[in-house]
């Protein structure tokens, strides 16, 4: 050790800053240019009433991923330090600087997407972020489903949003769009083209959405062999409703939950003004618990019903319910299990399915499991799925309804491999047994692959 | 009376069915006519053939024949009143039936249209229209052709190409027993009839296709053929020659001034390219330095680099 | 304008051929003096009498989405067994394969002239209803937009509308019948050309082709007795029609024949 380095260890003092008790004075956003600071106070408020250097520091850095998590940001630092430069400071003052980098005024994205009812499609995005400095955010997006028989670089789908976020996390967003769906299990395709009013907020611990749909569908055969009953259906509507969406979520993990209980409530009253009338009511709902650490009990439950109203108490295709698919009821083909005339399927208006499983990590890996290693993502499931699709008559008893429900249940159990990819999506490669079915239904018996975001 | 047709090869007077047709009435009810190869962008209607009479614009095949008729060139006068009615009748027939299958044949089927019917359009449109007009005319055709025969079910070309030879051979077999054994569909001399036919048939038979399938049924109709051997006698020999020589005068300044255009461009956009390219202003280009262009702003730049 | 006869061949030759006729069949077709356009009115009123004229037994069902249910796009539809055929043509065709035809006893010759004006029925009355209906202005928005979109609530009527006005008249662009193409005058001229060469075949006959009906009469019948009977802001077209006498008896006598006492 030279003797100038002695003499400055000698000279400087060893400060404990944990516990030491602070008095954050200032806040600084540094590097706002389109944000208002106004919009941001409420986050970073709660740094004021922190009283020891720990809290702040550990406050600061909370602050930053929800700064981050705005989407507004390209990079968040900060910064502590002492207010000593400022006159008028107290000894004990801080200030926290954040200095943010403001993302550009357009950015772009190309992704491929998954969803539940959809195949993946690839989804090209241009967005302006925080356009009136609070957040507000314009996108145009182009996407085309990966399983659509056209041309596949000509976009099918289009949108254009406006989002507007709030505080407590809630948000409104506008959206124009038109969505192009093929349905081969009834030879039709539909096209969705309508503006959408959404307004997603937090209430009592749980997310709720509002919204209001005014949607044009077209319908049109997409084979020359489409049975009749589907072909009598097609042509235009116009469908004006309102929806309430209920999430009430405690797991832990959004694909693969090792514990805790899940209920989707949605309502949709169609009616006011287009000329399609009716209420409709799906849940979606899962319970799971882990034993030993290692093995996951699953049970899940959807059901819904449709009741259309008005003078002709008709529904078409579009709203009605289709059960079967990779993740939903596995053994049988997506949407092919129900009413069906010539090898088409025409839905129901009311449905029910439940599934049971047993996940386990993979034969191979069951010491090291819960590691973080990217293996963890992978489980082995065994499953039961059982379901139904009927028609309810309105009119009827409740007691001669409920025997249509448990009339000619279809049932199919099996194994399989289940993948949570980035936090995103559900893969399974299941071997499927389906052990009770109609004959009008089209099984899969044997091997079946789904991607998707929800599960029965 | 003045006639803008479509330039002529092959051995024909002119390469569309519609100038065909009228050209051939023209030349067999000895019409005094002059004959103008030009391109549908030369004409007052946009659209070939055109006829232009005293002051008068008239176009379409079928009314351009009328207009013939009227002035006194009428080669109908010897049809009964039920004859004239069938003629219009069986006009439409060929219109539905046949004309679909060649165009088709012509400007759809990719082997005809880049080995034939592209060179021999571009001839007739000169540089540089050959290098966009033809491909314009065949898409026309392709979407005419999907919106009048093609549905959401038939959506390949492929597919609308079996409709329309079946169609077509249908309808030569029904007018090679509607000929039967007189000269013309009418009697022993031509009538309007013939000529819309002999449009249609004369451009299918002589050209040199390599795609044959529709030329071959026309082969196996003998009498239809022999039809079209009768009528091609109406037709000046040196039509295809001569036609291509004489307004040339007339093709010349529109050709001039489509070369000037051209150097012009391509000279403005290699102007564009070394402005932009920084040829004649950057530091390391050894013209710049020659010329001493070089902008002054980089060398101060350099010393806030580290 | 048969765009599917070819693959409706192809598809229902045998079977078709096997079963007889069903005793349900249906047609189905918008609803008259509501949703129906004149081009449409023609073509199905003309495989109405066809039916009517071959004793089969079958059903009018009237509905708003029958266009969207045809094969093809085009009306009328024919529900027939297990076939659905749309267009005039094709159900003649499809009649044919089940045995059932009014023309099988004429000479080759009076057939292939039926077959060529049946095809100048194609080629001229079916654009020029098409032309009076979306191209020309006055009807356009007088007649067709009220009646093409009534049974839609608003905004779906307006844009149906449009949509459908956009795809017809590229269609007549694509015949060459396009507004600038053509006018009413025009439309007029082949119209009475057509209506000419219609009476001069007609003559004094009951039939086009002698004492029993066709596929001709039929068709003819469609469209003629639609064109005298529907209101146009325009009458030309009724007005020529008008002009010969025996086409306009020849509808009169197929009306009180085949539809009783309709007037």
């Amino acid at each position: 050790m030279s003797p100038a380095y002695a003499r400055e260890v000698q000279d400087t003092q060893e400060i404990v800053l944990e516990n030491k008790k602070v008095l954050v004075e200032k806040v600084h956003l540094a590097g706002l240019q389109r944000t208002k600071a106004d919009y941001l106070a409420e986050d970073v408020k709660p740094l004021f009433k922190c009283e020891s250097f720990l809290e702040t520091y550990q406050l600061s850095l909370i602050c930053k991923r929800k700064l981050m998590k705005k989407g507004i940001f390209k990079e968040v630092d900060v910064l502590i330090d002492t207010t000593a430069a400022y006159k008028d400071s107290s000894d004990e003052g801080i200030q926290v600087i954040f200095k943010v980098k403001e993302r550009g005024s357009l950015c772009g994205e190309a992704k491929t997407e998954m969803s539940n009812t959809e195949k993946p499609r690839w989804l090209m995005r241009i967005i302006s972020p925080n356009l009136f400095g609070r957040g507000e955010s314009l996108s145009a997006s182009f996407s085309h489903s990966l399983s659509s028989s056209s041309v596949l670089y000509q976009p099918t789908d289009f949108s254009i949003g406006f989002t507007k976020p709030y505080q407590n996390d809630a948000n409104m967003q506008l959206l124009l769009l038109q969505q192009k769906e093929d349905c081969p299990w009834a030879q039709y395709d539909q096209t969705f083209r309508g503006f959408k009013t959404v307004f997603d907020f937090p209430l009592l611990g749980n997310q709720h959405s509002l919204e209001w749909q005014g949607m044009w569908r077209e319908l049109a055969c997409s084979n020359v062999g489409t049975a009749f009953e589907v072909r009598q259906q097609m042509g235009h509507s116009l469908k004006s409703s309102l929806l309430h969406t209920m999430v009430l979520d405690r797991t832990d993990d959004a694909i693969l939950p090792k514990r805790g209980f899940h209920l989707k409530l949605t309502e949709e009253f169609a009616g006011l003004g287009g000329d399609v009338k009716f209420i409709k009511e799906r849940l979606e709902s899962s319970l799971h618990a882990t034993l030993f650490q290692k093995i996951t009990l699953g049970l899940g439950f959807q059901a819904g019903f449709l009741l259309p109203y008005g003078t002709n108490n008709k529904t078409c295709i579009t709203d009605k319910f289709f059960i079967g698919g990779p993740l939903t009821l596995r053994g049988f083909e997506t949407n092919s299990v129900g009413n069906e005339t010539c090898g088409n399927f025409i839905g129901s208006n009311a449905f029910w399915m439940v599934g049971g499983h047993i996940y386990t990590p993979l034969p191979f890996y069951w010491s090291r499991f819960g590691r973080g290693s990217w293996l963890d993502n992978f489980r082995f499931h065994g499953f039961v799925n059982a379901g139904n699709a009927f028609d309810i008559d309105f009119k009827a008893t409740f007691a001669s309804n409920a025997e249509n429900a448990k009339k000619d249940i279809r049932l199919s159990y099996g194994f399989g491999l289940v993948y949570k990819f980035m936090n995103a999506a559900r893969f399974e490669l299941n071997f499927c047994i389906p052990i009770k079915a109609q004959s009008t239904d089209r099984l899969c018996d044997g091997v079946q692959f789904g991607i998707g975001v929800s599960s029965v | 009376m003045e006639l803008k047709c479509w330039g002529g090869d092959w051995g024909l007077p002119s390469l569309d069915i519609d100038c065909l047709s009228a050209l051939t009435y023209a030349y067999f009810a000895k019409v005094p006519f002059e004959i103008i190869p030009s391109l549908p962008r030369n004409t007052i209607t946009g659209t070939l053939p055109e006829l232009k009479q005293s002051d008068f614009i008239y176009s379409r095949a079928f009314t351009i024949i009328g207009i013939f008729r009227r002035e006194g060139y009428n080669v109908d006068y010897g049809l009964s009143e039920d004859q004239f009615a069938n003629t219009l009748a069986y006009i439409s027939y060929i219109e539905q039936k046949l004309r679909p299958a060649i165009l088709y044949t012509l400007w759809l089927d990719s082997a005809n249209y880049t080995k034939v019917t592209r060179p021999a359009f571009s001839k007739l449109c000169g540089f540089p229209y050959s290098l966009w007009y033809p491909s314009r005319i065949r898409h026309q055709i392709e979407q005419n052709v999907v919106i009048c025969k093609g549905s959401r079910f038939l959506p390949k070309l492929s597919d609308i190409e079996k409709i329309l030879y079946k169609e077509a051979w249908t309808c030569m077999n029904d007018l090679e027993h509607h000929l039967g054994s007189t000269l013309y569909f009418y009697g022993n001399s031509p009538t309007t009839f013939d000529a819309i036919l002999y449009g249609h048939l004369g451009l299918l038979l002589k050209a040199p296709l390599s795609s044959t399938v529709l030329q071959n049924h026309l082969h196996a109709c003998d009498k239809l053929k022999s039809f079209c051997l009768r009528m091609e006698s109406f037709l000046p020999s040196e039509m295809s020659t001569s036609v291509k020589s004489s307004p040339l005068s007339e093709k010349e300044p529109f050709y001039k001034n489509d070369i000037v255009i051209s150097v012009g461009v391509a000279l403005a956009a290699m102007v564009c390219y070394a402005l932009t390219s920084g040829v004649l202003t950057e530091r390391h280009s050894k013209l710049a330095e020659k010329l001493g262009t070089v902008r002054s702003d980089d060398l101060s730049e350099i010393d806030d680099i580290d | 304008m048969s765009n599917l006869s070819f693959m409706q061949d192809a598809f229902m030759c045998q079977m078709a051929a096997a079963e007889p006729w069903p005793e349900d069949a249906s047609l189905f077709r918008p609803p008259e003096g509501g949703q129906i356009l004149i081009g449409e009115n023609a073509l199905s009123l003309g495989v109405e009498v066809y039916l009517r004229m071959c004793e089969c037994s079958f059903k009018v069902v009237t509905c708003t989405n029958a266009e969207f249910m045809a094969p093809s796009g085009k009306l009328p539809v024919l529900l027939c067994g297990k076939f659905v055929i749309s267009e005039p043509t094709p159900v003649i065709n499809f009649m044919k394969q089940k045995g059932i035809s009014l023309s099988k006893d004429l000479p080759e010759s009076e057939q292939r002239d039926l077959k060529a004006y049946i095809e100048m029925i194609n080629n001229i009355l079916i654009p020029a209803e098409l032309f009076v209906t979306w191209a020309h202005e006055e009807t356009l928005t007088q007649i067709t937009s009220v009646r093409y979109g009534s049974p839609y609530p608003w905004p779906l009527n307006k844009i149906l509308c449009w949509r459908k006005k956009q795809e017809m008249l590229t269609y007549l662009e694509a015949v060459g019948w396009g507004k600038d193409q053509r006018s009413l005058a025009t439309v007029q001229e082949e119209l009475k050309r057509c209506c000419q060469a219609l009476a001069q075949k007609l003559a004094n006959k009951k039939f086009f082709f002698g004492q029993k009906p066709t596929e001709l009469d039929a068709l003819v019948f469609g469209h003629l007795y639609t064109l005298l009977t529907t209101k146009l802001p325009d009458n030309r077209m009724a007005e020529t029609v008008q002009s010969f006498q025996n086409l306009v008896s020849f509808c009169k006598n197929i009306e009180k024949q085949y539809f009783g006492h309709k007037t």
